[in-house]
């Protein structure tokens, strides 16, 4: 019979770097939504989403901390975004929804639905600054929590709910003021 | 701090819009964008201390595919057992197989694989560049260096594993440390679970299996490992 062998101390595996492969497999279509939702247009899509990930490489990959995958990947993004903005040195235009967005299986009409609700989204997003947009998206629409936010921006929790509680203000205002519009 | 989507009051038009707002990235093609990606890592290495330790060579880079992998390993003389990985189907990156030579330093992508340029030069300032780095050749010679290092680690590991399993887990550990993001991690520690199965450390392999399958959901190697633990 075979004796357990000795096993050397490691380091938890579970706190090894995730690699950015892997990160791309699993976590591209969530930045392809925040990149969306932070407006960023289907032409420039391709561009900012590798900028992205080549950026998640050069810093060697995610390493398990208080920020999830996702939000520290959202962290990259928000500097891609910022950084393209500054570039243009002008306001993006809003977003266009994509042709192919909605899920094959849907029929003509819940693909129109589904066009309309993004751009009802989009068109309310696009009145808030960076940061509570980037806030708005995570929380609301992808369910991040707000403790993960807060490490991804390295700040208390407590600036999370007050950048929360201005983003879903104006969110809310302009929303409603879309409905009344014709 | 309740959601939108927890409020009852949100109902109706909004609840919906926010409901298919999730889905807004469900149509993007995750496995073709991929290739582009691999090449623009080719030319954007990782962080200094990263691509001094444990860089890859760029041309090695855009062919690190575990098929090659496996067929590199093969002609090294590694093991028949994890062959069949090599089978497994290799999209469109360039596959070489076990009776092909090592890649030249220069394996250039098709034009039609490169990534397409930005527009800005520099879209992301707030990360430094990355820093001054050696002679080209230089740099590529380091870590062509560093790939076969680790490739002739996982040989010697899979030599090892027959009659010594538990040296093989100890190269394994070695090889992690030195190697935290080579291009062999996913073999690695799949070899790692078998060893530690013949070892008779079976808790420890279930451990690190229920690991790896979360880490690498989708690895051709799994086979390997379940049938690595059932025995």
């Amino acid at each position: 019979m075979q004796r357990e062998m000795a096993v050397e101390t490691e380091p938890d595996a579970q706190l090894q770097p995730i690699g950015v492969e892997t990160l791309f497999r699993e976590q591209a279509r969530f930045v392809a939504s925040f990149l969306r939702h932070m407006g960023t247009s289907e032409s420039d899509l391709d561009d900012l989403l590798q900028d992205v990930f080549v950026l998640a490489h050069r810093k060697g990959g995610y390493l398990p901390g208080a920020a999830s995958p996702r939000t520290w990947l959202a962290s990259l993004a928000i500097r891609v975004v910022f950084a393209r903005r500054r570039a243009r040195a002008r306001r993006p235009p809003p977003a266009e929804v994509p042709e192919s967005l909605a899920d094959e299986a849907q029929g003509p009409a819940d693909l129109l639905e589904s066009r309309r609700s993004l751009r009802r989204v989009q068109a309310a997003l696009e009145h808030l600054s960076l940061e509570h947009r980037a806030a708005f998206i995570l929380f609301e629409i992808e369910g991040e929590s707000c403790e993960s936010i807060a490490a991804m921006w390295d700040v208390p929790v407590g600036t999370v709910y007050s950048r929360l509680h201005h983003a879903r203000k104006k969110f809310l205002e302009t929303y409603a003021r879309q409905g009344r519009e014709p | 701090m309740k959601r939108l989507l927890d409020d009852p009051r949100c109902a109706g038009e909004l609840r919906a819009d926010l409901l298919r707002s999730r889905s807004a990235g469900q149509d993007y093609q995750t496995a073709a964008k991929l290739l582009q990606l691999r090449a623009a890592f080719s030319d954007n290495p990782p962080a200094a201390r990263a691509a001094a330790d444990h860089g890859l060579n760029s041309a090695l880079k855009r062919v690190a595919h575990p098929g090659w992998k496996l067929a590199v390993l093969a002609a090294l003389g590694g093991g028949a057992g994890l062959l069949a990985y090599a089978t497994q189907p290799a999209a469109s990156v360039p596959q070489l197989t076990a009776a092909e030579p090592m890649p030249p330093a220069a394996v250039e992508l098709p034009p039609a694989a490169q990534p397409p340029q930005p527009e800005v030069a520099a879209p992301v300032p707030e990360v430094a560049p990355p820093p001054a780095a050696p002679a080209p050749a230089s740099r590529r010679a380091a870590e062509t260096n560093s790939s076969r290092r680790e490739i002739a680690q996982l040989v010697r590991m899979r030599a090892l594993l027959e009659r010594d399993p538990a040296a093989a887990y100890r190269l394994a550990q070695r090889a992690e440390r030195e190697f935290p993001r080579g291009i062999l991690a996913e073999e690695r520690q799949a070899l790692s679970i078998v060893a530690l199965c013949r070892s008779g450390a079976h808790e420890r392999a279930r451990q690190r299996a229920r690991m790896f399958f979360a880490r690498y959901p989708q690895s051709p190697l799994r086979e390997t490992v379940e049938a690595a633990l059932q025995h």
